[in-house]
């Protein structure tokens, strides 16, 4: 157990430097000169090396990226051996910390993800176990055709056609826009009710998708352990049926949707992308989109080590949660 | 049958809570009304200021805000039209004493100026202002502008501690040039020179987030991306306007709801401008044009196609005219949504021209082909470059279009965000012709025309000079006009811009924008600062 | 039984391949070895009789024609092309599109007299460039279709090829390619998607084969570098099952060379699962594409393509809503059509997983 721990963390340190060595390299390769923007509009050609010196753009990638991992890396060598925290660097718009952009955004799109797995797993679970208790019923046969719009209407349009009938023709809800679930500012009112009254709408366009998503594996999961033999002996034993339900079938069709959750979860924290765009949250997906279209390379590359990392641990969180929830499986 | 029964227990109370949450989210407060009793509200959609620290803010945002909270030796009044773009001394007590030929400016500071924390302004607060924007820890966006001043460019590149050309001797600031600068008294009006209490900024790569100011207001706080708050200088004696005792920036708001919330009255405005220009022709016709709610102002900016003189496409006059003759203005301008600014044959704008604005020397009521292909009857391969919004693949389309009827072959590239100034700023980049505009840093004919038309700034890289024109003679005539001042520079300056658009035409000049602003219906006061491009902020109040 | 295998993080948000589709596949039996000759039939005579399906393949042709035949004789009929800009009467004097079932003078500027041609827009103008807005949606058909389908073949190819090699060889082959996988799988996908289109888009925009809209090119090799390794890893699984099958063997000891029995033995059974994977793969390209070009890195205009429409829509949103209505249908009754050809497919090669 010890030996896979240590194997599988050596292979995170390894994706991770990997993905983001890629992601450097990309970024580097951008035609547009980030110092002739941070310069201002009239440089001359010595006034924009200067500036490109100061962001550090004017040296070669390796050294780019070293410094970029020695920032980020939590110890520190300059001065004797010392921990510090990771930096991930300052904008080259703002000269923001990214931390601190990074450390803004990520509520927002924390509110977004699991607030919108919380409800579509409570929409999903219910239903999938039904349709599969009920196959070919009614209810089988409108989830189905529920789940295949799901899968087939694109998030985007889902929430505009959202904001414009609940928010804009009703005014059942803000248009866009996030408030915060701890206090308001001057101007806007905060708390809980008001947090959720922002993301309602935003909930529903994220969940659409993955609640189509999860009914549909829920049901067939549930179907295929419905027929294991373990069920059979239980139900032939006489074990009453909630039981047989509970802790045979339910179990164990429910445990691959945990760890599946899971990595959906970590996979959307970087890439709540189209419903943070629609209504205007400033998570990090459309705080990545916006740093590209500005080339703030720091930023963009602060939220994809963020996502990176979110990926990786929760991968390996899951491997490791199932490892010890299922003994069937080697670790190998 | 048991197992239904208990499925159905998490359904039920599934159903339940969330029609309970449904009930309670719509039932609960209804959208703040702004508030009254001097606080202004406002909304900045999708954006916030790049910085609040004077040294490094460079932005139209920023610049609004700045404009309120600094004390500068000389600025604009808070009028709009001509009157807001003369200067008039502020911090100073009156016009500098120019001397040695042009090279000397001495000022004398007005006593009792107070900063917000009742610091009493300085004019060595001037110096170290202009010491801080150059220390090169700072790497303000200054230095592109006042290379001139005497020892500056030493302490930019690290040889000297203090910037050698300013100094101050009690109430008086003297500034010392290299060589004279017709444009400088309009340079010292930008934020950079802000007057700032020393020991409440230190020198600080990330700007500082507050600090006390000698305007009508001062940055009393800032969360950068979320808020900042304007708070009025108790301290405060001039005559400028502050007639809201707070002013709150919501930072990075929602578009549409911002142009909504605005409609119902929960923010006042938002200082970027109407943030649904396709609304435009609807407000007009409700509320009319800067009478109550809708406000449409020209600004000092000219988009413009640049004409790459140094291709064979547009070597010659006779096909940059051709040009100037196929390219249909008011389809260009439309798709900026209505009164979206105002059609133009020049490249200055019209506070700039000394009167000479408006000259139609190329048709702008719409394309003539007919005309352009007699200038031009062959016209082969145009490489168009310009951005890849949606809104400049509607112009490039347009362009697109125009130049096809005049027989050309054109090819558009597009490119993201500023990539483009990167690729067409290297000399020989093989465009044609390529989508651009300028605003202006300060209220100067040669901020256009030295920046953009000047042959000799011509580099390997990083070039202004899209056009790639190096005229002998427009040089001379450039250099003739920058060393008068006042009324008589801006004439012939007007002057010289008709002449290069007639007899060089190097580029195909489209509109000069405007500022579009709708106010909510509680709000009043409304002025716009020209010179600033901005809402007076000080003016604004809640009725 | 690694956990990775069972998951999969689609491309864009879009919808997740069949869920527990590779084991279904993985524990399929040999069914070429039992009836070679009668398979086929068999699961054709299967999917004639799922009516859902045939409708979902009708749908899929007559999106294909219209997208590819339709719009250049509509085209023809309504006399005008899809990048025509009718800048004087195809836009309102306050620079909004039209409404539907437009008819208007076709002159150069607003306000001209004289005497001019009507045109006519059936679903009125895309935006301030007064355009045909029913034209550009059916060629933005072609567009949409062009990236979904030329995406999904390069990465079924690449994923056949990646995971034969890989299953059939083991060892150290397999290890790198298993391990490559775990990679593509730790990148944030959608960001780097959109990163690497807006990076390499200005490079790739312009190669068009010849055929492709401008930009379609760039969608189609971002989508392709993060999606090959589902059916690598299909193709990987199935192959390790059928190696160690006797037919295999004997073919080995009869000495047929390894592209041979690749070629002859293996690829024969991964045509069912591939078949149903593209499928469903062409429908989550759909909306991959559409929510590249809506925000601003897929093609480039004039091509015209249904992320793109809706992009421009959006710039209308309170003014002119209908016009975002059109290219999000679009986008889902291809998806759909897509998916419910898919399943029927699946059903039809594998009647076990049927529901």
């Amino acid at each position: 157990m010890i030996r896979y721990l240590i194997r599988r963390i050596i292979w995170a340190f390894a994706l991770f430097i990997v993905v983001t060595l890629i992601s450097f390299v990309l970024f580097f390769l951008i035609p547009a000169d980030p110092a002739k923007e941070a310069c201002g509009k009239a440089c001359t050609a010595p006034q924009v090396a200067r500036v490109a010196h100061y962001l550090g753009t004017d040296r070669p990638v390796y050294t780019q990226y070293g410094k970029f991992l020695g920032r980020l890396a939590p110890i520190s060598f300059s001065g004797g051996f010392h921990l510090k925290s990771p930096n991930l660097g300052r904008s080259f718009v703002n000269r923001r910390d990214v931390n601190t952009v990074v450390g803004q955004a990520a509520p927002e799109t924390a509110s977004l993800v699991f607030g919108g797995m919380v409800l579509w797993m409570l929409f999903a679970i219910p239903i999938g176990i039904l349709s599969a208790l009920r196959p070919r019923s009614l209810l089988d046969r409108a989830s189905m055709t529920g789940v295949l719009i799901g899968v087939s209407a694109h998030p985007v349009w889902i929430g505009l056609i959202l904001i414009y009938v609940f928010a804009y023709t009703f005014h059942l809800f803000p248009l866009g826009g996030y408030a915060n679930f701890f206090g308001g500012s001057l101007t806007q009112a905060g708390g809980p009710i008001e947090w959720a009254k922002h993301l309602v709408l935003p909930w529903m366009t994220f969940a659409f998708l993955y609640t189509a998503i999860y009914v549909r594996m829920i049901r067939s999961n549930v179907m295929e352990t419905i027929n294991e033999d373990y069920v059979r002996t239980a139900r032939a034993k006489g074990a009453p049926e909630s039981r047989v339900m509970r802790s045979h079938i339910l179990r164990n069709a429910l445990l691959p949707i945990v760890t599946m959750l899971g990595m959906d979860v970590a996979a959307a924290l970087g890439g709540a992308i189209f419903t943070e765009t629609v209504f205007g949250l400033n998570g990090l997906g459309y705080t990545s989109i916006q740093s590209l279209q500005q080339y703030d390379s720091p930023t963009v590359m602060g939220i994809i080590v963020f996502a990176t990392t979110a990926i990786i641990v929760m991968n390996l969180l899951v491997d490791l949660l199932y490892a010890w929830v299922d003994p069937r499986i080697r670790l190998t | 049958m048991r197992k239904r029964l208990w499925l159905t227990a998490p359904l039920s109370l599934i159903a339940v809570s969330a029609l309970a949450a449904l009930l309670a989210v719509t039932a609960s407060a209804k959208p703040s009304a702004a508030n009254a009793g001097g606080t202004l509200n406002l909304a900045s959609a999708g954006a916030d200021v790049d910085y609040s620290d004077p040294a490094l803010a460079y932005g139209v945002l920023s610049w609004g805000i700045e404009y309120e909270t600094c004390a500068n030796l000389v600025s604009y009044p808070d009028k709009t039209g001509a009157a807001g773009s003369e200067l008039v001394p502020d911090a100073a007590a009156g016009m500098p004493v120019i001397s040695n030929g042009g090279k000397t400016y001495t000022f004398t500071i007005r006593p009792g100026i107070r900063y917000s924390d009742g610091a009493t302004l300085k004019a060595s607060d001037f110096v170290y202002a202009i010491n801080r924007d150059a220390n090169p820890a700072m790497q303000s966006p200054v230095v592109q502008f006042i290379g001139d001043i005497v020892g500056l460019n030493d302490v930019v590149n690290k040889k000297a501690k203090t910037v050698k050309g300013v100094t101050a001797k009690g109430n008086k600031l003297t500034i010392q040039l290299t060589q004279p600068d017709g444009a400088l008294l309009s340079k010292l009006a930008m934020p950079f020179f802000c007057a700032v209490e020393p020991s409440k900024t230190p020198i600080n790569p990330q700007g500082v987030l507050t600090l006390p100011g000698a305007g009508p207001y001062y940055i009393a706080s800032r969360t950068a991306g979320k808020q900042l708050v304007l708070k009025k200088n108790p301290y405060y004696k001039g005559n400028r306007p502050a007639r809201s005792s707070t002013i709150v920036f919501t930072m990075n708001t929602n578009q549409e709801a911002t142009f909504l919330a605005i409609k119902s009255g929960q923010y006042g405005l938002d200082p970027n401008g109407l943030d649904d220009p396709n609304a435009a022709q609807g407000l007009a016709q409700q509320y009319g044009i800067n009478k109550s709610r809708f406000f449409v102002n020209s600004l000092v900016e000219t988009d413009y196609l640049a004409l790459n003189t140094s291709r064979p496409a547009y070597a010659s006059l006779a096909k940059r005219k051709a040009a100037n003759y196929a390219i249909d203005r008011p389809a260009l301008l439309r798709a900026r949504g209505y009164l979206g600014g105002v059609r133009t044959t020049t490249l200055l704008p019209k506070a700039l021209s000394g009167g000479y604005w408006g000259a139609k020397i190329f048709p702008i009521k719409g394309a003539d082909p007919a005309k352009a292909k007699s200038f031009d009857p062959n016209c082969g391969d145009v490489t168009v470059w310009g951005g890849n919004t949606t809104f400049a693949q509607t112009q490039e389309g347009i362009v697109r279009y125009n130049l096809s009827q005049m027989g050309c072959k054109p090819t558009v590239r597009q490119f993201g965000g500023f990539a483009i100034y990167t690729a067409a700023g290297v000399k020989g980049a093989d465009f044609d012709m390529m989508f651009t505009g300028w605003n202006q840093d300060y209220a100067d004919p040669i901020d256009f025309y030295g920046v953009l038309l000047d042959g000799r700034n011509i580099h390997a890289s990083n070039n202004n000079n899209y056009s790639y024109l190096n005229s002998a003679e427009l040089n001379k005539r450039i250099d003739q006009a920058n060393v008068l001042t006042g009324a008589a520079r801006l004439k012939a300056f007007g002057k010289l811009d008709v002449w290069t658009a007639t007899q060089l035409a190097p580029f195909v000049a489209i509109d000069n924008r405007n500022y579009r602003q709708f106010l909510a219906p509680n709000v009043a006061g409304y002025v716009f600062q020209p010179a600033f491009a901005s809402v007076d902020l000080g003016a604004l109040y809640v009725k | 039984m690694s956990l990775q295998e069972h998951h999969d993080v689609a491309p864009l948000g879009a919808a997740v391949a069949e869920a527990g589709l590779e084991a279904d596949l993985a524990a399929q039996d040999d069914p070429l070895a039992v009836a070679p000759r009668g398979y086929w039939e068999q699961v054709w005579r299967r999917f004639k009789r799922d009516k859902v399906a045939i409708g979902g393949g009708i749908t899929v042709i007559l999106l294909f024609l219209l997208s590819f035949v339709g719009a250049p004789l509509f085209s023809w009929w309504l006399g005008h092309g899809p990048s025509r800009d009718f800048l004087g009467g195809g836009v309102t004097p306050g620079g909004l599109p039209l409404g539907p079932w437009s008819h208007f003078k076709d002159v150069p500027y607003q306000g001209a007299t004289g005497d001019f041609p009507t045109v006519f827009f059936p679903l009125g103008s895309d935006g301030a460039q007064g355009r045909d807005e029913f034209l550009r949606l059916l060629y933005g058909g072609q567009a949409s279709l062009e990236v979904a389908v030329g995406a999904m073949a390069i990465s079924i190819v690449l994923g056949i090829v990646i995971g034969a090699i890989a299953g059939y060889y083991g060892g150290w082959i397999d290890l790198i390619v298993s391990r490559l996988t775990e990679l593509v799988q730790a990148f944030p996908i959608v960001l780097f998607i959109i990163a690497l289109a807006a990076v390499a888009g200005p490079e790739l925009s312009n190669i068009t084969l010849g055929f492709l809209g401008q930009g379609v090119f760039t969608i189609i090799v971002a989508l392709s570098v993060f999606s090959w390794f589902y059916p690598a890893r299909i193709v990987r699984a199935q192959i390790l099952s059928l190696r160690e099958k006797e037919f295999v063997e004997a073919a080995r000891m009869v000495g047929a060379s390894d592209a041979r029995i690749i070629r002859s033995h293996l690829v024969p059974h991964l045509v069912g699962p591939m078949i149903v994977l593209a499928t469903i793969v062409v429908g989550q390209n759909v909306l991959a594409e559409a929510g590249l070009s809506f925000l601003g890195v897929g093609v480039v205009d004039p091509t015209s393509s249904w992320g793109s429409l809706l992009e421009q829509a959006t710039s209308f949103f309170l003014e002119v809503p209908w016009l975002m209505i059109w290219p999000g249908l679009m986008v889902l009754i291809t998806t759909l059509a897509f998916n419910l050809l898919g399943d029927g497919l699946r059903d039809a090669f594998d009647p076990r997983s049927a529901r």
